[in-house]
């Protein structure tokens, strides 16, 4: 990210600034594993507006917490604990759902 | 609503029977109405508890992710942390509102049971995803 602290250093201006973070973030997260949960959730749900709030409150949640505690938010929450519970989470939901139901079994 | 009282007389374990299906049915009545009355009722608390999961859900996904990274070292970089992250959350809300979208498509387009297989896949891969993640860090 040389090409990025170097363009950030020379002090280009606000709207460059903003869309640079926009850009950088949005192809970051495009195809990631949030936005990759947010189709799973929102095709599965009758609340598609609840996912999309849902989802947005939490990923800017979580960059504000970056901004504001800097190097420090490891150590509010211990980052692995927290992946792990996550990873345990969407497992547990996909076995969920791809799991052969009775009713599959009874038409085969 | 069957009229009990027109029916011949029955021996007594019948009517009973009878009189039970009566109030069963008149509960069934009951609770339904209640379901009618109380659909706004129910649709808050659905969007809230979807809107709990999914924060959740999302939140300790992301937390200590590169994002969340390249926010903190582009804001610490530019000093002016505010801006960046202006930038950063329009970008979040843009691709989960692209994510919401996508599914809602996927919904429309395939069959229930092939949309649940799908999901179940790609909860899958966001699980494997986040134990890649959790063994690169470590």
């Amino acid at each position: 990210m040389d090409w990025l602290t170097h363009w950030l250093a020379n002090g280009e201006g606000s709207w460059q600034l903003l869309a640079l973070s926009f850009a950088t973030v949005f192809l970051a997260e495009l195809g990631d594993k949030s936005q990759l949960a947010a189709i799973a959730l929102s095709g599965n749900s009758k609340s598609p507006t609840a996912v999309f709030v849902g989802t947005s409150v939490a990923l800017v949640t979580a960059s504000a917490i970056g901004v504001v505690v800097g190097g420090g938010a490891a150590l509010v929450l211990p980052t692995v604990w927290v992946k792990g519970a996550a990873a345990i989470g969407f497992a547990v939901l996909g076995i969920r759902l791809l799991w052969p139901k009775p009713s599959d079994e009874a038409e085969n | 609503m069957p009229q009990p009282i027109l029916d011949p007389p029955k021996p007594i374990g019948e009517s009973t029977q009878v009189s039970t299906n009566l109030v069963s049915g008149q509960a069934a009545q009951i609770s339904s109405n209640s379901t009618d009355n109380n659909q706004g009722a129910e649709d808050s608390s659905t969007f809230l508890s979807v809107f709990g999961t999914t924060f959740l859900a999302i939140f300790a996904a992301e937390f200590g992710d590169k994002t969340q990274l390249a926010v903190l070292l582009m804001s610490a970089e530019s000093q002016r942390p505010w801006l960046v992250f202006s930038g950063a959350a329009i970008a979040l809300v843009a691709t989960s509102l692209v994510g919401v979208l996508l599914g809602r498509l996927l919904a429309k387009r395939v069959s229930e049971k092939l949309l649940e297989k799908l999901v179940g896949g790609i909860f899958l891969v966001v699980a494997i995803s986040l134990l890649w993640d959790i063994l690169h860090a470590a």
